[in-house]
């Protein structure tokens, strides 16, 4: 690694920073409230959806966590949602959780922020609200949505339980896709290549990045951070162009034709001013 | 104690050469948003807004992400900025940034009693050492020390030189040690 890195701090100092990374992140309520405002503040991004858990395993605290939205969220956001006077109430329980409920105090843009998923994976008691429960890909009717009654939460907290047992289809075997042979480094870096020649540069970072994933240390690494920094150029991403190269330069100082690569990146600097 | 930075290429970035799905992001690092504000010293009653305003920048921005670099640090970049925004506007206020309690609002319920009894005094101890950081700093300390970033990582996230991370990391380090010894002293009536 070309970072000069300095010593590793004193084992007490460690202990303590190891004790923070394992720190919470937002709470449930937080989460939810999160979800809504974002959602509320970017129509144009579709299904932020609320029923799928966090990606981020110490991002969260409780519900969020593995069993995302379950009995807690249907408080915080169903139940909660619904004592506010003059709130307009909408909630979707899907794969027999309560995955959302969106609310606004004064009525205005409504929507479910979930993504609408084939009922045959749904409990069969799940309160599915279908006319309304559109997916935020449109932006919403300016007319005031109906108001629906609340999710019995009594129907919402037995949804976890249900949702334990997978349906009846779940658990029969289906077949499995077969899974694809790995690809040769060779392989994926003549894919990039071959994207590169053919003017297409995206498609090159993208198997450029599927290398670096399938092979982090892999034995054609410099090649492929060579090939990287050409893409980022027929970008026209000379700024990111400059910090590969910078890396590269670090990592590789005796790299074959780094002076060309630095050459490149400088006349590209020089016509983009 | 050896920290994550010493395997960069283990947490390749995200794939997508494309802008990533903002969706699968959020969901992804929305936490990791979250703490590193706090730990940058945005107090918990303002953690969601500033959450949510890292995030409007992340989604207006995504076009200039480079893919092939870890998002992490990109994030991290994005939250000092805001921090930074939210220390300006509290400056007038002259709240503290990090209280204890802020550290200890949630409890971890696969812990036992005694094991959340240490994390909270442990992570009260580190806010009191990041307390003692300005913000320019107190980003790198987190980036470096708690993230894992590299210190090449971290100088591209907030477009400072390398020489820069380090000897600010160096600095940090020092005073963050003076901090929390200093606390320990105190609470051990020295």
């Amino acid at each position: 690694m070309s970072d000069r890195r300095p010593p590793d701090l004193d084992p007490e100092m460690a202990a303590l920073l190891a004790a923070e990374r394992e720190a919470p992140g937002p709470d449930d309520e937080a989460m939810a409230r999160m979800h809504r405002r974002l959602a509320a503040a970017l129509p144009a991004v579709p299904a932020l959806s609320l029923d799928a858990p966090p990606l981020d395993g110490a991002a969260t605290s409780g519900v969020m966590k593995g069993t995302a939205v379950k009995g807690a969220a249907v408080k915080g956001a169903a139940v909660k949602g619904a004592a506010v006077k003059g709130g307009i109430l909408k909630a979707a329980a899907l794969k027999g959780w309560i995955a959302a409920a969106t609310l606004t105090a004064g009525g205005g843009a409504l929507w479910a922020l979930n993504e609408a998923e084939p009922t045959a994976e749904r409990p069969a008691k799940a309160p599915v609200e279908t006319p309304t429960a559109q997916r935020p890909t449109a932006r919403p009717e300016p007319t005031p949505a109906p108001i629906i009654e609340p999710a019995p939460v009594q129907a919402a907290e037995q949804a976890p339980a249900q949702a334990a047992e997978p349906p009846a289809e779940q658990a029969r075997p289906t077949p499995t896709r077969r899974a694809r042979p790995k690809p040769q480094e060779p392989q994926i870096l003549a894919a990039a290549i071959q994207a590169l020649k053919g003017g297409d540069p995206k498609a090159a970072l993208r198997a450029l990045d599927r290398h670096r994933r399938l092979y982090p240390r892999g034995a054609q690494v410099e090649e492929r951070e060579r090939l990287a920094i050409k893409a980022l150029l027929a970008l026209g991403r000379v700024k990111a162009a400059r910090h590969r190269l910078a890396d590269f330069k670090a990592r590789y100082p005796r790299a074959l034709n780094l002076d060309r690569l630095e050459a490149s990146v400088a006349q590209r600097e020089k016509s983009a001013r | 104690m050896q920290t994550p930075n010493a395997e960069p290429d283990a947490t390749p970035a995200p794939i997508e050469a494309a802008p990533p799905d903002f969706n699968a992001l959020y969901r992804e690092h929305v936490g990791h948003v979250w703490r590193t504000l706090r730990r940058l010293g945005v107090v918990e009653r303002d953690l969601e807004d500033a959450t949510h305003e890292v995030f409007l920048i992340v989604h207006r921005r995504l076009g200039d992400y480079d893919p092939t670099r870890p998002m992490r640090p990109w994030l991290t970049g994005i939250a000092w900025r805001v921090a930074a925004d939210e220390r300006r506007r509290a400056r007038h206020t002259r709240e503290k940034m990090i209280g204890d309690e802020g550290f200890s609002a949630h409890v971890d319920p696969g812990r036992g009693p005694e094991g959340e009894i240490a994390r909270r005094e442990a992570q009260a101890l580190v806010a009191h050492g990041l307390d003692a950081l300005d913000l320019d700093r107190r980003v790198i300390f987190v980036m470096y020390e708690i993230d894992g970033a590299t210190g090449r990582e971290i100088a591209e996230a907030l477009d400072i030189p390398l020489f820069t991370v380090f000897s600010r990391l160096r600095s940090a380090r020092a005073l963050f040690k003076k901090a929390v010894k200093a606390r320990r002293g105190t609470e051990a009536g020295i």
